[in-house]
């Protein structure tokens, strides 16, 4: 079966910020996200929920002492990683056979 | 750090001001922030009339970047107090609106959040909303609340969408994992539209008809099950 998660562009751009921060052994949140992508909050949190939802990225609160409402910050798990690898060594060039 | 240019040891207008904080922020750019807060306090220092509007978006702008960056430095109260001194009032009025959003983005935010199928959103948007109005003019808040009821609206409709498609993607799916379940309807929807065009326009365009749409279905059918992974039982596929 085909991957669960539709690769548009956007979702690509999601998933490079998510790879970015697991690089670097972080987490980020979805403003970084916005900020990072360029993409607005319409765009960046369907995205998130379905990423979410496929088991592809993990949502946790961030431990806070401040008062005020808390942080909620998004990691790619293992099986995350793992699918978007897969994706990436099956998926088509971007350009037509011919033009390669 | 950056000197002020000696055309300032003038008396500086509004707009003189703007090439100082110019020059400011290129000292912010190289981290100079002791050297941004001098050029900007000095310009500030040599005007004595009331600075217009778009001057004080400048040098409120300045001060954030300074505050985000820095935190606190010896020389912002000194920078402030000659804001404060051209700017006057109109200084209190725009800093009171910093940071917080407004009333419009708030209830877009909460409005959203009630619409969005996961309960955590309220909490992890009204953080983020109050985050954009620490950093953003009023315009960009409002714009960053619309989003966010978009999202909220994306997720109520695409819940629905998922809850009404479920019992009919499984339907599909049962029909199309056995070839007489898939081929009997459409086959008898095919002799029924053939013997229509038949009727109405003749036999050559039924033929036609019969073929062009067999191909069609035989096209979404191969489609359906390739997307839905659904596997012909063994059976029904023998000869």
């Amino acid at each position: 079966m085909g991957s669960p998660i539709r690769m548009t562009r956007t979702t690509r751009d999601v998933l490079e910020t998510l790879q970015a921060a697991t690089s670097r052994n972080d987490a980020t949140y979805g403003l970084e996200i916005c900020k990072v992508t360029g993409l607005g909050p319409g765009t960046v949190y369907p995205i998130l929920t379905r990423l979410e939802r496929v088991g592809w990225v993990r949502a946790y609160w961030a431990e806070d002492d401040t008062r005020g409402p808390r942080r909620r910050m998004y990691e790619l798990t293992g099986e995350g990683v793992s699918a978007i690898q897969a994706v990436e060594a099956t998926a088509p060039s971007a350009r037509p056979r011919w033009a390669q | 750090m950056t000197d002020v240019p000696g055309e300032y040891d003038g008396v500086p207008d509004g707009d003189t001001v703007l090439m100082t904080f110019g020059r400011a922020w290129e000292c912010l750019a190289d981290d100079d922030i002791e050297g941004a807060l001098e050029n900007a306090t000095r310009a500030l220092t040599q005007i004595d009339d009331p600075l217009p509007d778009h001057v004080i978006e400048a040098a409120l702008a300045l001060e954030r970047e300074i505050v985000v960056r820095s935190g606190s430095d010896p020389g912002l109260n000194e920078y402030r107090a000659a804001l404060q001194r051209t700017g006057g009032l109109r200084v209190s009025t725009r800093r009171a609106t910093i940071g917080r959003p407004s009333l419009a983005s708030w209830r877009l935010c909460d409005w959203g959040a009630n619409l969005a199928v996961e309960p955590e959103r309220g909490e992890e948007w009204k953080e983020a909303l109050l985050q954009v109005a620490a950093e953003n003019g009023r315009g960009q808040v409002l714009r960053y609340a619309a989003g966010l009821l978009y999202a909220g609206l994306h997720s109520r409709v695409s819940w629905w969408v998922r809850r009404a498609a479920t019992p009919c993607v499984a339907y599909l799916c049962w029909m199309l994992r056995s070839q007489v379940r898939t081929w009997v309807p459409l086959l008898g929807l095919l002799l029924w539209g053939g013997l229509e065009t038949a009727a109405d326009t003749g036999p050559g365009a039924a033929v036609v008809f019969v073929i062009l749409s067999g191909v069609g279905f035989f096209g979404l059918v191969e489609w359906l099950r390739k997307r839905w992974n659904v596997q012909v039982r063994r059976t029904d596929t023998r000869p």
